[in-house]
């Protein structure tokens, strides 16, 4: 979860959201010329490439992206 | 590829504090400053999540009651001279802050306005002043960019350079291109953070020890580590912004309905310093009281407004878990392994010029010990200012130096050396992952049994397992990329902050801050007014205490032993008219806002 998608139809491949990304979890298909979600385990939810993208392109979920232990 | 990268000052880490630091080096005219960053500049570390409030000293304000209130809030763990300096500087910067742009919150006469927020009350002194959200850093990324300050971004930096005793420079790669760095630097200003243990709460699963680990490691001595103190968040989905949260009137109550800040802090309630108000929580679910639940359903409209404008990616994950804050109470925990964090705890020990017992290095921000000016915890939002003033004020001595000393010379032999140990893991081909090792590590220090009511036997235990994964796991780890290599680097930090808390935790025989421990269950002014060091002593390191020099300072506590309010207070029974007498005023206000 986390980070869900990013809509191919929508992205451009301009890069924004690969440099927002703090967590180095989205990177550039250079061939496709898209933006692409590598490592969304990492994914730590910040919203900042959503909010960064100017084509709407990125859906993020509020949802972990992987288990973390609790305190209790 | 690899890089080389010569500069007059080299600054690791682009939060605010590095980006302060930054600033003030360009305009004290050094021509060749180098920051560098493992993310990019405005988008990585705390300072991007910051909660939207600053805790701001305006020369209207008497400086002594100041100074008086974040000692006692602190429990007289502060440096009373540092905090005098952090409020009195950080006007200056406000100043700076509103010219150069940032949207802070005004009231009615268009005045910048002051409100109470955690860890402060209507009658007292301390204030807070408002920011909207992540435009802060993005201003302090166009002051870099005018300034033409060179930036290294996306670079992990993994180990410092040493010329004798003196650090000259770091070595780093940038994990998506392969490339590999080299940074000589006459000065070097670390600025990379603090550890969250890549816990719950959003925005700081990229801040991971790594200025602890990196500036122990060349010998630099830390302190304070006990008091490194937990956040809270909501249970089911990552959260920032408590401040303001409980500023605007949430309340925390426990299973039975009851609203206990009332019992343990009754003065100041959901608004008491984060040590407390975590060890309250716990508490509560170890007495089988738990869960635990924010309750904000009295939130008016403007509150909600005011949200929205303060701490949007808070109010935005609200809204996409389908939280209606005026309806929902919301199930709330703490953030377990936030043992290193900027409201109150451990980094490297610091001079008045922010200078660390290692020759050529400077830490400001959370790198330094926060201890210095918070004490056991934060009285309100004091940690950007801090980042502000201690990176000013390490960039004024970092420029100083760089005058007076040579460009060090390059040294291939080291940086072999230690690159040969950052990258090890990407040459094996058998082994756990980094997330195998961090799971290993989360589940030893986030219960809540050692991270918060702690006791000697159980401080042990985690102990003996850290050292086991640290000695056992960690030669063995393997990273299949760049990107499980910064990971796998990571851990190396996050493994020696962990002892660092830990040990100095079982150091400390009494119950203070963070440090609640039920085989010590009073607060001690008789013999513990004193700060616990960490040293690299062979291949360990060697826990030690320190005496502040309270004879310096002008507030001291009475010289007295009592129990722990959270101790004495976990089973008192409130009755209703007790309860119905409280001010359930929210605490976030102004009049004129």
């Amino acid at each position: 979860m986390a980070i869900i998608g990013i809509v191919e139809e929508k992205c451009t491949g301009c890069g924004i959201c690969v440099r927002s990304c703090p967590m180095d979890v989205i990177r550039l298909d250079k061939q496709a010329k898209l933006a692409r979600i590598a490592y969304q385990s990492d994914c730590m939810t910040c919203y900042l490439c959503q909010k960064d993208c100017r084509e709407e392109a990125v859906i993020v979920s509020a949802a972990r992206a992987k288990h973390i232990p609790l305190a209790w | 590829m690899e890089h080389t990268v010569e500069s007059d000052v080299l600054i690791i880490g682009g939060g605010l504090a590095g980006a302060s630091a930054g600033v003030r080096l360009h305009d004290l005219g050094v021509e060749r400053v180098c920051l560098v960053d493992k993310a990019r500049v405005s988008r990585s570390g705390c300072s991007t999540f910051a909660a939207g409030v600053i805790t701001a000293w305006f020369p209207e304000d008497n400086i002594d009651d100041w100074v008086r209130e974040t000692a006692e809030r602190g429990q007289y763990m502060s440096d009373q001279e540092w905090v005098e300096t952090l409020y009195l500087r950080g006007y200056e910067w406000i100043c700076q802050l509103e010219g150069w742009g940032v949207e802070l919150e005004k009231d009615a006469q268009g005045r910048i306005a002051r409100v109470c927020g955690r860890g402060q009350l209507p009658h007292k002194a301390l204030r807070n002043i408002m920011f909207h959200g992540p435009q802060f850093m993005e201003m302090m990324r166009k002051q870099l960019i005018k300034r033409h300050l060179r930036l290294v971004e996306g670079v992990t930096i993994t180990d410092l350079l040493t010329e004798g005793s003196r650090v000259v420079g770091a070595i780093g790669f940038n994990p998506r291109e392969g490339d590999t760095y080299t940074f000589y630097s006459k000065a070097v200003i670390m600025a990379a953070g603090a550890n969250a243990y890549k816990s719950i709460n959003i925005g700081h699963k990229n801040i991971t020890g790594d200025s602890h680990g990196m500036s122990f490691r060349v010998g630099a001595e830390q302190a304070c580590f006990d008091f490194c103190t937990q956040q809270t968040c909501a249970r089911n989905f990552d959260m920032t912004g408590l401040n303001m949260l409980v500023g605007l009137g949430g309340k925390l109550t426990n299973n039975n309905g009851d609203r206990f800040m009332l019992r343990y802090f009754p003065e100041y309630k959901e608004q008491e310093i984060l040590p407390h108000l975590c060890g309250s929580m716990a508490m509560e679910v170890h007495r089988g009281r738990g869960p635990i639940f924010l309750d904000m359903t009295d939130l008016s409209g403007d509150g909600i407004a005011r949200l929205r404008r303060v701490i949007p990616i808070a109010m935005q994950i609200f809204d996409d878990a389908g939280v209606d804050l005026q309806r929902d109470r919301i199930e709330w925990t703490i953030r377990p392994g936030a043992f290193s964090i900027a409201s109150g705890g451990g980094g490297a020990v610091i001079d008045r010029d922010c200078r660390t017992t290692v020759p050529g290095l400077f830490a400001v921000g959370d790198a330094a010990c926060t201890t210095t000016y918070n004490g056991v915890g934060d009285s309100g939002a004091q940690n950007l200012l801090w980042c502000m003033v201690s990176g000013g004020i390490a960039a004024e001595a970092a420029a100083s130096e760089a005058g007076t000393v040579r460009m060090p010379a390059a040294n291939a032999r080291q940086v072999s050396e230690l690159r040969e140990i950052s990258f090890a893991p990407l040459n094996r081909r058998e082994g756990p992952t980094p997330d195998d090792v961090l799971l290993q590590l989360q589940m030893t220090i986030f219960p809540y049994t050692v991270t918060v009511i702690r006791h000697r036997d159980r401080l042990e235990r985690a102990v003996r397992e850290v050292v086991r994964i640290q000695d056992e796991e960690m030669p063995r780890i393997v990273a299949a990329d760049g990107h499980q290599l910064v990971k796998a680097n990571e851990l190396r930090n996050m493994l020696l902050c962990a002892q660092f808390t830990l040990r100095s935790s079982l150091h400390r025989e009494e119950s203070r801050g963070a440090n609640l421990r039920e085989d010590f269950p009073e607060t001690d002014n008789v013999n513990w007014l004193r700060w616990t060091m960490v040293r690299s002593k062979g291949d360990g390191l060697e826990i030690s205490s320190r005496p502040l020099p309270i004879e310096r300072f002008r507030f001291r506590p009475p010289s007295e032993r009592y129990l722990h309010p959270i101790f004495a207070r976990a089973d008192i029974r409130l009755d209703k008219a007790t309860t119905a007498e409280q001010d359930d005023r929210p605490i976030f206000y102004s009049s004129d806002v």
